[in-house]
């Protein structure tokens, strides 16, 4: 008896540790969703080490005690704007393959709350204003890290993003 | 998620067969399809090492390379180039099996007044994790860039990996 009650608990216990494990991939396209309710699809980038959002009318405002950006997200037919603290200003380096010169470029971080998954995870990005991207937000390795997973370069769109209510922040 | 159950099940027939054993695999590594975001490579079949970064984020593997010549061997497009390895530059010689056309980034474009890029594309046969594949590859001048070898999806999905970005040299590149 003693032995069948081990025997129940281990396999318990073994069969949900392998479950968390596997549980820890994504496919290389996920959809996501910035708090309070803007869905989009992130590129999940190993090449990458921070993240980026793709946002319009990105604007530093100085305010008394704090620094704020302000900038909007288009989402569906609506535009959302957005208004988070100023974290700083990121350093990117640009592919300098093609010109042969090391070109850089400056661009505010905020930090956002999204969920993922079923996970709800605060990840600091930077903003870049560009027209033409294919994919809204760029998860580099600081948030896949973060969100504790691997990515399958086999899959995309493998859990809609579902999460239980937003902290209140 | 199925491959996941499948493992599972697997699991509890072996602890109700061999407790000892399977508590020890659960102890160790025994995810043998996750690969770092780093890792060393073997290229054939001249067995030379380099160090690859694994980019879900690229389409196409593309190897740091120098002094790239088109030519034309027995009526076929060839081409020449230098790769930098963990001990010195080789020079190789490959069929070009095609070309890239790569969209510049708009600052690129305002640089050098062109909107695409072309990149010469050959076959390479690599060691990754103990396993030999060949995958197709283009040339980039990436003297930048830290890693020689830039291995994307197109390659990685060959080796039917998974990409881990907190850890690195998980594998060796013995085949």
């Amino acid at each position: 008896m003693l032995i069948r009650i081990l025997f129940v608990t281990l396999s318990l216990l073994v069969g949900s540790q392998t479950l968390a494990r596997c549980a820890q991939t994504a496919g290389w396209l996920e959809k996501v969703i910035i708090t309070p309710n803007t869905a989009l699809v992130a590129k999940l980038d190993t090449g990458a080490k921070t993240s980026s959002l793709y946002a319009k009318n990105i604007k530093i405002i100085k305010g008394k005690k704090q620094t704020w950006v302000e900038f909007s997200l288009p989402n569906r037919s609506e535009t959302v704007i957005m208004r988070r603290p100023f974290l700083g200003m990121s350093r990117i380096k640009l592919r300098p393959t093609e010109t042969q010169q090391q070109t850089v470029s400056q661009r505010p971080n905020v930090s956002i709350e999204i969920c993922f998954q079923h996970q709800r995870q605060t990840i600091t990005v930077n903003l870049a204003d560009r027209k033409n991207f294919n994919y809204p937000l760029l998860l580099g390795r600081q948030a896949i890290k973060q969100l504790q997973i691997a990515v399958d370069p086999n899959k995309t769109f493998t859990v809609r993003p579902k999460c239980s209510r937003a902290k209140n922040t | 998620m199925l491959d996941c159950m499948t493992i599972m099940n697997k699991k509890i027939f072996f602890l109700t067969t061999l407790l000892s054993f399977l508590a020890l695999s659960s102890g160790g590594h025994a995810r043998p399809h996750v690969t770092g975001w780093i890792e060393n490579i073997k290229i054939y079949p001249e067995q030379a090492q380099l160090a690859a970064k694994l980019d879900t984020g690229a389409k196409m593997s593309s190897i740091d390379a120098t002094h790239i010549e088109q030519f034309t061997r027995q009526k076929q497009p060839w081409v020449r180039f230098t790769v930098r390895t963990k001990n010195k530059n080789i020079t190789l010689e490959k069929p070009m099996v095609g070309k890239t056309k790569i969209k510049l980034r708009r600052i690129a474009q305002r640089i050098t007044h062109k909107v695409y890029t072309h990149r010469p594309v050959v076959s390479m046969d690599i060691c990754l994790a103990g396993e030999r594949q060949v995958t197709e590859v283009n040339l980039a001048d990436r003297k930048h860039f830290a890693y020689p070898f830039l291995v994307g999806r197109n390659t990685i999905r060959r080796f039917h990996r998974v990409i881990d970005p907190k850890r690195k040299h998980l594998t060796k590149p013995q085949c």
